[in-house]
Parts: C-alpha cells; sequence; structure tokens
C-alpha cells in the first residue's frame, strides 16, 4: 500500500517537472536525478506492470541512444525488457520486416495445428507501448569509430550501444547442386517460417501413394536442435490416413539429437520405428546419413560415400552460419560472431553486442528461449554501466516444453553458468525422457500448448 | 489472493502426480528412455554458482518469463502466475521441487534442480515485492493477429494507450 502511493507521487512529481522543464537527456542531467528517475520508474513498471511512461527524453536528440539491428525473438526481448530497465534511453530497432512470423511453433503449421496467422505478430506493442522506435528497413554497414549505423533508406543513425542479434543465413551452397533458387522452387529447406514452409506442405499433402519424404538434418550447431525431429514426426500424422503407406526418412548428419531417448520410443510405437514397414527411419551420421550433393534432375540425394537416396519430396535443410550482415560488418569468426559470455558484447568491436542465433553458442543451443535470456543479460550489463555499476553475472535457462503430437509432450531444461573471463559458459543440462502414462503425456502437450502462448507475450506483450 | 491460492493448488497437484508416477519409472524398454544429464554434475554446477556472485534478482526472475510472462505474471490454465507470490511459499515450493527426484512430467522438478538456494532466494524475494496483476494489456489480440490458442476476441480492444 505505501509502496503503491510512494511510486504515484513520484510519478506525478516526475511528470510535472517535465511539463515545466525542458527535457534532459541523459548526457546533459546529472547523474543523482537520471538514477533517481530511473529506478523510480523501474520500480514503478514492476508495481503496476503498468504502461511505461516514456518521456519526450527517449525522444530528446541528446538521450543516451541504444540501437537494434534485428527484430527477432533477440532484438525485440532486448528492446521491451532495455525499455523495464529504464525509462529514459533512447532505443531503436532496424528491422525490414513490418510483422514478425514467429518460428517456434511453426512446425506446426505443416499438419494445420497452427496457421501462418497464428504465427505472425505485430511490432504494435513495443511501439506504443515501450516507445521503442522502429526503423522498417535494412541496416547495412557499421561505422565503429563514429559509432553509426548506415541504413538502406540512406539514413545514418548513431548510437551509444549497439545489440545486433542478426539471426542466421543459409548456406544453401554447402550442398553440392543446391541452391536458394532451388529451395524456393522445388526442394525447400523451410527452416525459417515463410513461402518455403508453405511449399513444403503443398508437396507432402500431394505425395504419391506410399512416396518417400526425406528430411536432411545438416551437422550442428543449426537452429533450434529438436525440430528435424519433431517436423518428422508430424510429417508422418499428416500422412497416416490419406497415405498410410508413405515413409520420412531422416538424413541425419549428426549421431545423437535431442530428445532422442523420446523420439524413438514414440516412433517404436507409433510408427513401427526399426521394422521393416516403418513409416519413419533415420539414417545417423555414422550410417551415412551426411547429405553433401543433390541431383535435382532426379530427385536424390547423395552422401559422403556417394550412396544415393531417392525421394518424391526433399526437404534439405540447409547447413547455416551467422546473418550476412556480421559478415559484411566483420562481427565473425569463422561462420558465428565470438562474444565475451559475462555481457555477450563483441569481441571485435566496442560497445556493440551480439546476441541469438548468430553467435559463437556452445554449449548454448541456438534457441529462441536463449536469445531472449541472453538479451536481458545484455541490457541488464548496458544498464548497470549506465548506472555506473559493476555488471553482474549473466544467468542463461533454456527450458523446452514441447510437442511429439497434440497429446503427447516432452520438457527439457538447461542451465548455462559464467564460468569466467574468456571462457565459454558451462551447461548442466537435465531432460528427463519419456513418461508412460497417457495422462501425463497429454498433460504435457496442453503444457506445451500453453508455453507457446507465453513465450510470446512475455516478448511482444 | 485467490490467483496466489490457485498458483499454489496448481504446484501442490504436481508434485503428487510425481509421486504417482515414480513406481513406473522402474520398467524397461526395448529403447532407452532414461533420463540424459550433464555435462556439468549437479555438484559442480552448485560449486560454480557459488564461485561467482549471485546474478541480479531481475535477472533471475526473468529467466523465468519465458514459461509464467514478464516478471511472472502470466496467467494460464497450466502454467500458474508467480508474480506477489509470498517469499516464504515461493522459497518452500522451489525447495519441495528442488528435493523432489527430477520428474519426467514435473516440468519444475528439472527447473529447480540446478537453482541454488541463494538464486532461489532472490527470485522469492523479487516475485514478492511485486503485484499479483496480469500483465497484460487492451491490444494484445491485435499483436497476434489470430491467437494461437483459438478464436478471435470478436472485435479489436480499444488501443489506445494514452
Amino acid at each position: 500500500m505505501s509502496l503503491y502511493h510512494f511510486g504515484e507521487n513520484r510519478t506525478e512529481k516526475r511528470l510535472t517537472m517535465q511539463k515545466n522543464k525542458t527535457p534532459i537527456g541523459y548526457k546533459t542531467m546529472n547523474r543523482r536525478n537520471f538514477l533517481q528517475l530511473s529506478s523510480v520508474l523501474a520500480l514503478e513498471s514492476i508495481l503496476f506492470g503498468s504502461s511505461v511512461h516514456a518521456s519526450s527524453l527517449s525522444s530528446d536528440a541528446s538521450a543516451f541512444h541504444l540501437v537494434i539491428i534485428g527484430g527477432g525473438i533477440g532484438g525485440a526481448t532486448a528492446a521491451k525488457y532495455m525499455r523495464l530497465l529504464n525509462s529514459e534511453v533512447k532505443i531503436t530497432v532496424i528491422e525490414p520486416n513490418k510483422e514478425y512470423m514467429f518460428c517456434p511453433g511453426s512446425n506446426e503449421i505443416l499438419p494445420g495445428w497452427a496457421t501462418v496467422k497464428d504465427q505472425t505478430v505485430t511490432y504494435t506493442t513495443l511501439k506504443n507501448r515501450y516507445k521503442v522506435n522502429f526503423i522498417h528497413t535494412k541496416a547495412e554497414h557499421v561505422n565503429y569509430r563514429k559509432k553509426q549505423v548506415s541504413l538502406e533508406n540512406d539514413t545514418v543513425l548513431s548510437y551509444d550501444k549497439l545489440i545486433v542479434s542478426p539471426g542466421v543465413s543459409f548456406d544453401y551452397g554447402a550442398i553440392e547442386g543446391y541452391s536458394r533458387e532451388l529451395a524456393e522452387k522445388s526442394f525447400p529447406s523451410a527452416w525459417k517460417l515463410d513461402a518455403q514452409t508453405l511449399l513444403l506442405k503443398k508437396q507432402i499433402l500431394s505425395l504419391p501413394k506410399g512416396g518417400r519424404v526425406i528430411i536432411s538434418v545438416p551437422k550442428s550447431p543449426y537452429r533450434c536442435p529438436p525440430a528435424p525431429y519433431e517436423r518428422a514426426t508430424f510429417i508422418v500424422h499428416m500422412l497416416k490416413e490419406s497415405n498410410p503407406t508413405a515413409k520420412v526418412t531422416i538424413l541425419d548428419a549428426n549421431d545423437d539429437f535431442v530428445f532422442d531417448n523420446v523420439y524413438p520410443y514414440y516412433w517404436e510405437k507409433h510408427f513401427n520405428f526399426g521394422k521393416k514397414n516403418a513409416s519413419l527411419e533415420r539414417v545417423a551420421a555414422k550410417d551415412g546419413g551426411t547429405i553433401v550433393k543433390l541431383n535435382a534432375a532426379k530427385k536424390v540425394l547423395i552422401n559422403s560415400e556417394g550412396k544415393e537416396f531417392k525421394g518424391d519430396v526433399l526437404n534439405i535443410i540447409a547447413p547455416e552460419k551467422a546473418a550476412r550482415f556480421a559478415f559484411d560488418n566483420d562481427l565473425t569468426e569463422g561462420d558465428w560472431c565470438p562474444v565475451n559470455y559475462k555481457d555477450f558484447s563483441s569481441t571485435k568491436h566496442k560497445d556493440v553486442y551480439v546476441i541469438g542465433d548468430a553467435i559463437i553458442s556452445d554449449p548454448m543451443p541456438k534457441t529462441g528461449y536463449v536469445a531472449a535470456n541472453q538479451a536481458r543479460v545484455v541490457v541488464q550489463a548496458i544498464n548497470d554501466e549506465l548506472h555506473g555499476k559493476q555488471i553482474g553475472t549473466p544467468f542463461i535457462v533454456n527450458d523446452c516444453i514441447a510437442m511429439v503430437e497434440q497429446d503427447f509432450g516432452m520438457t527439457l531444461s538447461e542451465i548455462f553458468r559464467y564460468n569466467g573471463e574468456n571462457k565459454p559458459l558451462k551447461a548442466r543440462d537435465y531432460i528427463p525422457g519419456v513418461d508412460k502414462q497417457k495422462f501425463q503425456q497429454k498433460m504435457l502437450g496442453s503444457l506445451a500448448e500453453d508455453w507457446q502462448k507465453t513465450f510470446r507475450q512475455s516478448i511482444f506483450s | 489472493m485467490k490467483k496466489k491460492l490457485f498458483s499454489i493448488a496448481v504446484l501442490s497437484v504436481s508434485v503428487f502426480v510425481t509421486s504417482v508416477q515414480a513406481a513406473e519409472n522402474n520398467k524397461t524398454f526395448s529403447i532407452s528412455m532414461k533420463a540424459q544429464q550433464g555435462p556439468m554434475t549437479l555438484q559442480e554446477n552448485f560449486k560454480l554458482a557459488k564461485q561467482y556472485p549471485t546474478p541480479s534478482g531481475w535477472l533471475l526472475a526473468n529467466a523465468c518469463s519465458g514459461c509464467h510472462g514478464t516478471n511472472g505474471a502470466s496467467f494460464n490454465t497450466s502454467i500458474p502466475g508467480i508474480a506477489g507470490m509470498n517469499k516464504s511459499e515461493f522459497i518452500a515450493i522451489m525447495q519441495a521441487y528442488k528435493s523432489e527426484k527430477p520428474s519426467k512430467s514435473t516440468v519444475m522438478t528439472i527447473v529447480a534442480e540446478p537453482l541454488s538456494d541463494q538464486e532461489i532466494e532472490k527470485m522469492a524475494d523479487y516475485f514478492s515485492k511485486l503485484k499479483a496483476t496480469e500483465w497484460k494489456q487492451k491490444n494484445w489480440n491485435e499483436d497476434v493477429t489470430v491467437p494461437l490458442w483459438g478464436k478471435q476476441n470478436g472485435k479489436k480492444a480499444d488501443h489506445a494507450e494514452k
């Protein structure tokens, strides 16, 4: 009760102050005022969960400017949670798309449990409630010395801190004979939600009787490790009634996979996995599952020993590396971006942070859940630095509640701990395996559905 | 208040369910369904947690937000909100999960397992100071063109936030 009044009074005072005085930006106001203001506002938003009273300060030219490149899960989380910590800074997100196609859950589009519309989120709340500026264009070049980003629309933005959350690019050319054009026209990768996802769906639905769908899985790391196995399972479900003699083959460039203490059990029980008449089979790397070549004319995939696999639908999940923006702007080392794991600052350029699927993340998997937690570590570090505080210890978890199918859920939990300067984080994973009881499986299935909602809300609402 | 009771009810049901299913776990199957854990042992995990300063309450609490919502204040049928939960109740529940054998279907037993006592206390402290009010906003339905969980809530909500 008393806290409530405290917050309310302070807000009033602050609003009065804004009316009477010219707006003050971070650089011109004295540190004590700044600290008082922002901590009260942070407290207020914590206590009331109400809209943040972003003031004229955040559009003031002299305000501290956080620029975020990429409005995916990492970038959007960074924008929202920076605002929750600090109502004063100016936040700008550069993102070419006006809507975000949510990748987690998008495999459900194939069996029709979700639609593209279900997966589409707008930036309305981030803009209106959290007073985040969006520029819907591409970021092109960063001048690290001048601390400026130039955009495709010829604007140049100055930043105080820059967060880069660019995602991945697909290296179609890594498989001989494969290309972006072929992915878009004939052999979809469908590894982010776009037209390729719908092409894949269409191809599966028009599969000839007794036909074969091949899913080729690249070597780790790639975005969302369990998703190929989820997809394979969903596809068998799609075909079970309309095309019961159809077959799904997973050609896997890896030996082990996440949830391999769940999927094989389910497959054995429902898809005759491991038997001759199986509707789903998997070839691990050690058995020749690594695909190196495509013969597009014959619809044949060829492994490293020259063995051929013919399919009617080829879903070639292309190998990945950091998005092109990261390569063009000297943020990479090898295929990914190196960072300091205390605050995800780039090891290559000052006042720049890189998060999400584009970084050298091991042992963290490339998941949205992890990207969101990395974003929170970064914005806290930036806010701490702004307040002259020591940067805190990072804390990253990856919790996943996933659907094997609608009535069968599973879960895992991972924690990644700070292990000192210049060292990767250390992982503790727990993947409990299958619960044999049907009601438990069903309960986890519905939990998985709720989790998809809360996860989206935690970023976009 | 109602909300808090509800959360505890949900949490206790999950704890009960764990013990019911314990008997099932002893059976063996042709394919390994055993729990996988690693690469750190639990002891190494706790040692590392002790070695560096405990992360902030804000960071710890919002690491939960992917499931429990921003500030732990997303309310739905199967994942309880935790904003505003009494500090000692939160600690008691989390410690109960932590001492429980990790369960295949009670998510919180595996989530709580590697958390240090200090981390649990900091989370408890943080959540207890929040208001148990749902983190929602009027125009949420507009943000997701059609909500995943089915029907669209009729007309667009009044969206202006003044």
